[in-house]
């Protein structure tokens, strides 16, 4: 068994997992905004409030996800990592994901600008310059 | 005993002791020396007469009578005592449930009921005294346990015709025999009468103090629209213009872009409180841009009156006032201060929330000096006036287009704003459930007592004959027409331009005010009449300037007035206003939490779809994983079947965008 081999899963598992909640984030405050703008236009709370009730609101559900694809990943593989760590390492992922997911949903500023932009060239650009540069570069040296 | 008989059968020759029915004696709570108590010492039936037929008036403990029900006893002779023992109203009372209950009231002299009540008035802090002479004056005894019944068994002692004409033959006969005076008489009168104006005194000082007790919003539930000095209802408003200003004024209002050009021509005009005035005009006639004006213009006139702000490129000039007839004040409105209710073309919410959590949410953001309940209350109530209670419990994003409609429209009224406007309301909505809408908005502007500008695109005849003024706008920011919609036609009609019969009259003015951008000759005349409707308008307006001036003189004298006002308003009990808790930021940012959780854990199909999708992901590893064994290099191929299983799963994750996607049909299957 080559450790380059499980690396190169595990690795790809993680990531696959944080763009799943990457993609989930990026247009909520695209859809949000015009109820967001109104609020905010009456003082009625600050941004840093909001951003922050959003990106808790976002962990527990992620954590469950996570929770779900560890155990049946340890079940049916029968990895030797603990169970915790497994799922704490795919949790904090999961929840990097979503904050990159906000940080390129406020560059984007409304939801058919994320629409006719990041949906046709997203899934491309995710999946093959952070995930597989090396490979694309060994491919192409072999 | 037998002294209360015999008392008794002196006001009322039937009042004789029937069998199984009680006597209860009660008598008013006046602790001159003993704390009021409750003591049940007699219930009198007429089998016990016999026992018990005497009554000692110097029994020491008689200082409370309270009833005690058998169920041998079938009526309830109850007798209100005076504390000196002297009968102040009786009842008789059916006590079995079967039996109709049957009120018999024996009033007696009505100088016992002054009497009473001065010696309250020595005896009582005034507190006490207020509400117990309250009591009193209705007809009712002090005591907590009589309370609890109907006050109408205890009728005012005047109500009977019988002892009335005795008490005035008695007066007429004392009049002739004793002689007295007209001076006497006067005084007998005027101690009468005065005791009667100072029991209604009281009784109005109270149901003030209740009323006023009442929040604001929970006087529609209670059929309580506003304060009777404070008439809400169209008629008096028109009562009001003549004396005080009301609604929204707007002078010399233009807005000009950065090069010069106008966006809106220099225009006066007012909307009345409870009034709709509707802005009429073609795409691009700058609609929008005067109600803007219009909404953040109070903010420009504030500094100095030709005072302008650059707000974006444009150029705002002119001034804009609000004034509540009812608060004799005026405001300069500003956006997002809660003043100005803004319903935006489309409806925004947070679409996994019900219509009851999503306006509690946004009560607790618009109304922080509002206690919970006050809340709550604010929310029913509105819901109930704008038909969405039985929506309550539903998610926003199952509601038509009418119901969210009606929802934004709650959402806007919660913070019960000096101004309603509306940016194209009807849009999106067919015919009927625009007149609907309208007619929603002219309900609750004439309950709030505020006045109302919607811009209209193509309004049906329905909705025009809603409106009470209307602002017709030409391509160009020329204002063509402002005033009385029902006069608007007769208006242009004078100007040569009559309206075909059968014809909408909003469509007429629309069509002169359009411009046909296809045909360049008729562009040209188009123009040419837009330009000399504006003139003339403008013409008009200054010939009709007196009446604007007399305006403006009003509003000043009612400014200077203000003063005065607030002192004599000052005597009323002003409305408890909470401060807002040091721990409103942390509630603040629980809700936040909340709302944000709700909206996460209520999307239940995409929810479903990350949990397939989890699962099912850790499977394809687990056969990915599987597959590699020692001493075999299969890097190359695993880098192929992720790269396969990525593209696939990621790209699954626009499901739930796409509700013609046949995965997506097959998890609702």
């Amino acid at each position: 068994m080559t450790t380059a081999d499980l690396k190169c899963n595990s690795h790809t598992a993680t990531l696959l997992y944080s763009l799943m909640a990457l993609m989930k984030t990026v247009e909520l405050f695209a859809k949000e905004k015009p109820v967001v703008q109104r609020e905010q236009q009456r003082h009625q709370y600050t941004s840093l409030e909001y951003l922050l009730a959003k990106a808790i609101a976002e962990i527990p559900l992620d954590t469950v996800f996570a929770a779900v694809f560890t155990t049946t990943l340890k079940h049916l593989c029968g990895l030797r990592i603990g169970w915790r760590a497994l799922t704490g390492t795919f949790t904090l992922m999961t929840v990097a994901g979503a904050s990159l997911g906000f940080a390129i949903g406020a560059l984007v500023r409304l939801k058919c600008q994320f629409n006719n932009i990041l949906k046709p060239f997203g899934p491309d650009f995710f999946n093959v310059y952070p995930c597989f540069p090396q490979r694309v570069q060994l491919a192409m040296w072999r | 005993m037998a002294r209360i008989k015999k008392r008794l059968q002196d006001h009322d020759e039937a009042c004789e002791l029937r069998d199984n029915e009680a006597v209860v004696l009660v008598r008013l709570d006046l602790p001159m020396k003993h704390p009021p108590q409750r003591k049940i010492h007699h219930t009198i039936t007429a089998q016990e007469e016999s026992a018990k037929n005497e009554y000692n008036d110097d029994h020491p403990d008689d200082k409370y009578f309270q009833h005690s029900t058998t169920s041998a006893v079938s009526r309830r002779r109850s007798v209100l005592f005076s504390w000196d023992r002297q009968i102040i109203a009786t009842t008789t009372t059916g006590c079995s449930s079967a039996k109709k209950k049957e009120d018999k009231v024996i009033p007696l002299s009505p100088s016992i009921r002054h009497k009473e009540v001065q010696r309250m008035k020595m005896t009582r802090p005034p507190h006490q005294l207020a509400s117990e002479s309250f009591v009193l004056a209705l007809g009712s005894s002090s005591s907590s346990s009589l309370q609890r019944r109907s006050l109408s068994s205890w009728e005012p002692i005047f109500q009977n015709k019988k002892l009335k004409k005795r008490k005035q033959e008695k007066i007429l006969k004392e009049s002739t025999t004793k002689g007295l005076t007209k001076k006497k008489k006067k005084g007998k009168t005027c101690a009468t009468s005065t005791s009667v104006h100072r029991h209604f005194f009281i009784c109005l000082v109270i149901v003030i103090s209740l009323m006023a007790f009442f929040p604001v919003q929970a006087r529609p539930l209670l059929g309580i629209s506003s304060w009777p000095s404070s008439p809400s209802s169209s008629a008096t408003n028109t009562k009001n213009v003549t004396t005080t200003p009301s609604g929204i004024y707007w002078t010399n209002l233009s807005v000009q872009t950065a090069d010069g050009s106008y966006l809106l021509n220099k225009c006066h005009g007012h909307v009345q409180n409870g009034h709709i005035c509707g802005v009429l005009g073609p795409s691009g006639a700058g609609k929008s841009t005067t109600l803007s004006a219009i909404a953040g213009g109070g903010a420009i006139s504030t500094s100095s009156p030709n005072s302008s702000r650059r707000r974006s490129g444009l150029q705002i000039q002119g001034h804009v006032q609000c004034y509540d007839s009812d608060k004799k004040s005026k405001e300069h409105l500003r956006m997002g201060g809660g003043k100005v209710a803004w319903l935006q073309q489309q409806d925004s919410f947070f679409h996994m929330l019900t219509v009851q959590e999503t306006l509690q949410f946004a009560a607790f953001l618009e109304l922080p000096n509002s206690s919970k309940k006050q809340r709550q209350q604010t929310v029913l109530s509105l819901m109930e006036s704008l038909g969405l209670a039985k929506l309550a419990p539903r998610k926003v994003e199952g509601l038509s287009g009418g119901e969210k409609r009606r929802l934004s429209l709650a959402l806007e009224l919660l913070s019960s704003p000096s101004l309603f406007i509306g940016d194209e309301p009807t849009s999106g909505l067919d015919s009927t459930m625009s007149a609907k809408v309208v007619r929603l908005i002219q309900k609750s502007v004439q309950e709030r007592n505020i006045p109302a500008i919607l811009s209209l695109h193509q309004p049906r005849s329905s909705i025009f004959k809603m409106l009470d003024s209307c602002l017709v706008l030409a391509p160009g920011g020329h204002v063509v027409y402002m005033g009385k919609a029902k006069d608007a036609v007769e208006y242009f009609t004078q100007l040569g331009y009559g309206c075909p019969v059968e014809t909408n009259p909003a469509e007429f003015l629309l069509d002169l005010v359009s411009v046909d951008s296809e045909d360049p000759v008729m562009a040209r005349e188009d123009e040419k009449r837009i330009s000399h409707l504006a003139t003339a308008f403008l013409e008009h307006q200054q010939s009709s300037q007196e009446e604007v001036d007399l305006d403006l003189l009003l509003e000043k004298a009612v400014s200077l007035d203000a003063t005065d006002a607030t002192k004599s308003l000052s005597t009323f009990p002003k409305r408890r206003q909470r401060p807002v808790s040091l721990f409103r930021p942390i509630q603040r940012f629980g809700r936040l939490l909340l709302r944000s959780w709700r909206q996460n854990i209520r999307n239940h199909r995409v929810n479903m779809y990350r949990l397939l999708a989890s699962g099912g992901t850790a499977y394809l590893f687990t056969n990915i994983f599987r597959s590699i064994k020692k001493g075999v290099f299969t890097s190359k191929s695993v880098a192929d079947r992720v790269a396969l299983l990525s593209f696939s799963v990621i790209n699954m994750r626009y499901v739930y965008d796409n509700e013609q996607n046949w995965i997506l049909l097959v998890l609702r299957a």
